[in-house]
This record gives C-alpha cells, structure tokens and sequence, in this order.
C-alpha cells in the first residue's frame, strides 16, 4: 500500500474531485433535501445561511470541502514537476481561491435580510470574488498550455468557457436588483471554472500515470 | 516516497482539522457575535431603515447604487430602484 502511494497523484485526483461534488451537491442533493427551496431563484448561500436546516451539512461537506478540495490541487499544481513557472503561479492562486471558498462555510450569509452586519459583509466578500484569484490560476493556464504541448488542446476549452464563466460571475457577484433566475445563473458561473479545473485536473492526471 | 507518504498524511489531518473546525463553528454558532447589526436595517453607514433608504437614495442614486453593487445580497437594494 505505502509502495503505490503517489502524493502527486492524489493530491490531482482532489481537482478532478472538485466539479463533480459541486454539481451533485449544490445542483441536486442539498436543494432536494431543503424544504420550500427553489432552484431557480435562490442562490447557493442560502443553503448555509443561517436559517438553513440543513446549514451543518452544507458548510462542511458543501463549501468546506469544495474549498479544501480546491486548496488541495492547488498545492498539487504548485510541486507539479509537469508544469513551469506559469502553473506554478496558477497553483497559488488555486490555493487563495480554495481557502475563500472555505471561509464561506464558516462566515455564513445575512440572516436578516437588509441588516448590515460583519457576517455578512464577509459573507459577501468570500463569496463574491473567489472567482477572481480562480480565473487568474485559469489564464496562467493558457500561458503554461501554449509552452507545454501535451496540455496544449485544452486551450480551446479555456478560450471557449472562460470569458462565458467571466461575465456570469460579474453578473452574479457585483449586479445589483432582483434577477428572477439568480440561483440558476450562480450555480452556472460556479460550475464553469471548475468544469475547467477538472478538464486540466483529468489531463494531469494522466500524464502522471504515463510517467508512472 | 516515504516523504509524500508524510506529506500526504500532514494535509489530510489538515484537511480534516479544517472540516471538523467548520462543524464546530457552525453547531456552536461560534461567529454569532458577528451577526449583530452594525448600523440599523439599512444600507451600511448610508442609512437605517427601508424608508430612510428610499428617501436617501432618492437624491443619491449613484453612491447607493455603488453601494449596492458592493453588498448584491443586501435586499434593501431591490426596493431603492
């Protein structure tokens, strides 16, 4: 068992990990088992909101782990040996983006609606721009792909899904006014990105496996 | 290996030790004092109350506009447009 442990191997296996969880969890599992929550109109945070009878549930194994998940691969991006300086830098930033993601599962969102409150504040902050430090490490990415030519094809995907995934996360982080189908457009510009990760996690992780 | 092994056993007693601390926080409700209004049922230091908003933002649309942009969750915001 310690003879076949790859720590590298793992450490990817945690960004191929990371998509799949969110969609499961936020796109069918938590909202199926949330009484009276609608889908279409209700954004992800209220599920751990305060007034959440599922709160627990969705903070730890929801965003805790989706942000851990993240930090992981992160680091496993970071002491890559297949990568150059570019996703080296791209790990870090998969690390910060991780560790925000993770703080939402403890700064849950506004309890009152209206009420100016630090929790909320921070709520918003750590919910709001995780995809900035995310969409960083994805456009070092290009950068390492257009160097590195077993990665290159998964340029096109970038090209395609990244300014999609830029421009959902600005309408879902900074418009303000009600947006009638706001949970569904969240759940879009979250699922994106990481649908992106997990394409370069599932490519790394086979490149491992050759060189094994 | 016997590195990684090591490595790989410190990230996940992190990993683990950051979930557990999630739970404990949210079963203890350890962050409650920060749920406390700061300044009224309003929008932050702009104004206290949904028709005190309304009358503020009346004359100054751009900074509660701005303000908005800045707190989207804040549902104060939906009834200043």
């Amino acid at each position: 068992m310690r003879q076949n442990f790859n720590l590298d191997k793992f450490l990817i296996l945690t960004g191929i990990l990371t998509f799949p969880l969110f969609v499961i969890l936020f796109w069918i599992v938590f909202p199926s088992i949330y009484p009276g929550y609608d889908i279409i109109t209700t954004g992800i945070s209220y599920l751990g909101g305060y007034e959440s009878p599922i709160r627990t549930l969705v903070n730890v194994w929801g965003f805790g782990l989706w942000g851990v998940l993240t930090m992981m691969f992160g680091y496993g991006i970071f002491r890559s040996k297949l990568l150059s300086v570019f996703g080296k830098i791209a790990g870090i930033f998969l690390i910060i983006g991780g560790f925000m993601i993770y703080l939402v599962s403890l700064f849950q969102g506004p309890s009152k609606e209206g009420i100016y409150t630090l929790a909320g504040q921070l709520h918003n902050f750590f919910s709001n721009y995780p995809p900035i430090p995310i969409s960083i490490a994805i456009f070092l990415f290009l950068f390492e792909f257009a160097i590195n030519k077993k990665f290159r094809w998964l340029i096109l995907p970038i090209i395609i899904f990244g300014p999609i995934s830029l421009y959902l996360n600005y309408q879902r982080a900074f418009l303000s006014g009600e947006i009638p189908y706001f949970g569904i457009l969240q759940r879009a510009a979250l699922t994106l990105p990481f649908l992106l990760i997990m394409l370069i996690a599932i490519l790394l992780y086979k490149s491992k496996k050759k060189e094994v | 290996m016997k590195k990684d092994v090591i490595t790989g056993i410190i990230i996940l007693v992190l990993a683990i030790l950051l979930l557990g601390f999630t739970f404990v926080v949210n079963v203890t409700n350890a962050f409650s004092f920060l749920d406390k209004p700061i300044l009224g049922e309003g929008l932050g230091p702009l104004c206290s109350s949904l028709p005190d908003c309304q009358n503020f933002c009346l004359n100054s649309k751009g900074i509660c506009n701005s303000y908005c942009r800045a707190n989207p969750s804040n549902r104060i915001c939906d009834n200043i447009k």
